[in-house]
């Protein structure tokens, strides 16, 4: 992997599940939609889903504990950031959506807008401590 | 804080990478120590410290050191 990666001190491994994951949960909800709501196998469909988020977050801290001290601090601040910005992004738009601003499903958008923003968090703190 | 971290290191002729190894951190994290842009914790300068078989002040200064106070004897102690 190229140094300017940001996640380079996250295992390949994680990053592979972390797309397979992504996959999954899009294909769950494009096929999820084909069913109508109350239906058995959209029920179905929806705990696969919350399962997948669950493993989701179970890796995604496991991986983060074995990180070192620095890079802990570095992915910890991102993480904070992409939080606070994404929370005050998707309650800024909720106060736009009665003026009429177009509605968004942040159910399913919150989760890239976080990982965007994490990454964007950890490629410029990684720079300061270069 | 300032450190010798690199001096040590270059003394041993260690890379930075076997140090970090040694120290089971990250190379990145090794080079911003030596660079003085992460202060590391107190159990991580500990164990630089003992790798390089010398005392945590020996490795790790304070910018501006506090002067030393003489030590006060012990009879002395308590008394205003």
């Amino acid at each position: 992997m190229s140094d300017g990666n940001p996640f380079r001190c996250f295992q390949g491994r994680f990053l592979r599940d972390v797309i397979l994951i992504a996959l999954a949960i899009l294909a769950l909800t494009l096929l999820g939609r084909r069913f109508n709501p109350g239906t058995a196998p959209r029920l179905a469909i929806a705990v696969v889903h919350a399962l997948l988020m669950a493993w989701f977050v179970v890796m995604t801290m496991l991986t983060i504990r074995r990180l070192d001290e620095l890079m802990l601090k570095i992915h910890l601040e991102a993480i904070a950031i992409s939080f606070t910005v994404t929370g005050a992004l998707i309650a800024g738009w909720g106060m736009l959506e009665p003026a009429g601003a177009p509605r968004i499903d942040w159910s399913v958008f919150a989760w890239p807008l976080m990982a965007v923003l994490w990454t964007v968090a950890v490629m410029i703190r990684r720079r300061q401590y270069r | 804080m300032t450190n010798h971290v690199r001096e040590l290191r270059s003394e041993r002729d260690w890379s930075q990478g076997a140090l970090a190894e040694q120290l089971g951190v990250s190379r990145q994290t090794v080079n911003a120590i030596e660079t003085g842009k992460y202060d590391p914790s107190l159990p991580l300068a500990f164990k630089i410290a003992a790798l390089f078989d010398l005392a945590i002040e020996d490795v790790f200064e304070p910018d501006d050191k506090p002067k030393r106070r003489p030590a006060t004897p012990a009879g002395e102690r308590g008394k205003r």
